[in-house]
């Protein structure tokens, strides 16, 4: 059943804008995932300094969740439903603040790799990346449409990415072994798989808020 | 209504209550049924018209004193006696369920004469006992360190703050189990609400309260739990913290966020 609006047009418009700011955060911060892991499957260093740049742009998009957040406790004093969207909103930009600094993190590692090595190992990490992709995607939509079904899946789906990439990690570890010369180019894809395991954990962090704002249980930690 | 937990200690038990107050006509209180806990805070919430000050004056039979009205059906006990008992002497059980109104009423009499009025109703004579049962009672109001030189000068002579604290050790010199507080803040200024809110804080370890409020914070502030009224029936009761920030009835997640109307 739809929501009935607030007395209080005001206090709506407030909720809608800290919710349309932070979805937009969710899109600019999958969006530098996304091109971190293409700069370095296509080894295009240019997204890989655009993901860099626009990092900036995902810090202050947290700034502003915080700062509409605050203005809505001080003015509304939101409860119940209210109340647990303000929380699980601020708790989703934190989570998306560190998503878009691991997307650094790989682009920066990206950009070295490509500047230094040309070997197809890197394309192992394609299909992690689609599962974490898959995780992140679920996640926000799950906060989006309120769908608890949805966030409860991402469980499932995180543990097994989480085989496949430590899996993906034995196989470097292995390789990094045996060929000392190209020990820097495989500790560079480790750290970028573990970068994307980080980012596959913060989407389950994302998922337990949407539950926690739909149907108000704390599920974190369980 | 949603589903309430068992209180272990209630002071107030309600049976399928309703009220009326035109004989039966219509029931402003319409088969309420909870309990109250001993020792804490309970807030009566709900827009104007809920019948939340009626059930609250239900409880001291204030009620009585409108000629037309009365329970129409159920039973409220306090401390396990049916209120409503024809033994049941009215002003004997108002000294066991005080009250503290929306504005503060002082008597026009000095400040010490106010705290010891109902104590020489109660027949306390000796001038030693009364001092220390009002010094007793204006500590425990918070009030002894700002009245304590001019105890003889008039009630009325204080801020809205003190008289409405004053009342308060008024109701709590006589020593009662249960105090009502009808919008104890609603004409005081934020300051004077907030010591009258800390005031409540430190009552709760002696007294039974229920008080009825329009602010959700005030509820959500000082209660250990809150009722939710409307249209004079039980909607939610639950835990305060529950209630305002997982409300288990659509009412009531609109009413207290502002989404009725």
């Amino acid at each position: 059943m739809p929501k009935r609006t607030h007395i209080l047009a005001s206090f709506d418009a407030t909720l809608h804008k800290l919710r349309s700011e932070l979805l937009e955060m969710g899109r600019i911060t999958r969006q530098n995932v996304e091109l971190s892991v293409r700069g370095l499957l296509e080894r295009n260093k240019d997204l890989c300094n655009q993901v860099v740049a626009d990092d900036d742009v995902i810090d202050q998009h947290e700034i502003a969740v915080d700062e509409i957040s605050m203005e809505t406790l001080l003015k509304y004093r939101p409860v119940a439903s209210d109340l647990r969207l303000v929380l699980s909103t601020m708790s989703i930009s934190r989570s998306m603040e560190r998503m878009g600094d691991h997307a650094v993190y790989i682009a920066k590692r990206s950009r070295k790799v490509i500047a230094n090595y040309d070997l197809a190992d890197s394309q192992l990490l394609e299909p992690i990346f689609s599962k974490v992709d898959s995780i992140f995607e679920k996640a926000l939509r799950s906060f989006i449409d309120g769908d608890v079904d949805l966030a409860d899946q991402l469980d499932d789906d995180y543990s097994s990415a989480k085989k496949d990439i430590k899996a993906l990690i034995k196989k470097f570890t292995h390789q990094l072994e045996e060929t000392s010369e190209l020990s820097e180019y495989y500790l560079h894809l480790i750290f970028i798989a573990r970068s994307l395991q980080r980012v596959a954990a913060l989407s389950v962090n994302v998922s337990e808020d949407a539950i926690f704002h739909e149907s108000a249980e704390d599920i974190r930690h369980r | 209504m949603s589903t309430q937990e068992v209180i272990s200690s209630p002071i107030i038990t309600l049976d399928d209550v309703s009220f009326s107050y035109d004989m039966g006509k219509t029931n402003t209180i319409k088969n309420v049924s909870f309990d109250i806990p001993e020792k804490q805070v309970t807030a009566f919430i709900g827009p104007s018209g809920c019948g939340k000050s009626t059930l609250l004056r239900c409880f001291n039979r204030m009620n009585d004193l409108i000629e037309t009205a009365k329970v129409t059906s159920g039973k409220i006990e306090i401390m396990g006696q049916d209120i409503n008992a024809p033994t049941v002497d009215a002003i004997e059980l108002r000294k066991q369920v005080g009250m503290v109104f929306q504005k503060y009423n002082p008597f026009p009499k000095s400040i010490f004469e106010n705290v010891a009025y109902g104590l020489r109703i109660q027949g306390i004579k000796n001038k030693s006992d009364l001092a220390t049962a009002v010094e007793k009672s204006l500590r425990g109001a918070a009030l002894w360190d700002e009245v304590k030189d001019r105890l003889n000068s008039s009630a009325l002579g204080l801020s809205g703050g003190q008289q409405q604290r004053l009342c308060i050790a008024r109701t709590i010199a006589v020593q009662p189990k249960v105090i009502l507080m009808d919008e104890p803040c609603s004409a005081l200024d934020p300051i004077a609400t907030a010591k009258v809110e800390e005031l409540i804080n430190e009552l709760r370890e002696q007294f039974s309260i229920v008080i009825v409020t329009h602010s959700m914070q005030q509820a959500s502030r000082i209660s250990d739990r809150t009722a939710f009224f409307y249209l004079g029936e039980l909607i939610e009761y639950s835990d305060t913290t529950d209630l305002f920030s997982a409300p288990k009835e659509k009412r009531t997640e609109d009413y207290i966020s502002g989404r009725f109307g």
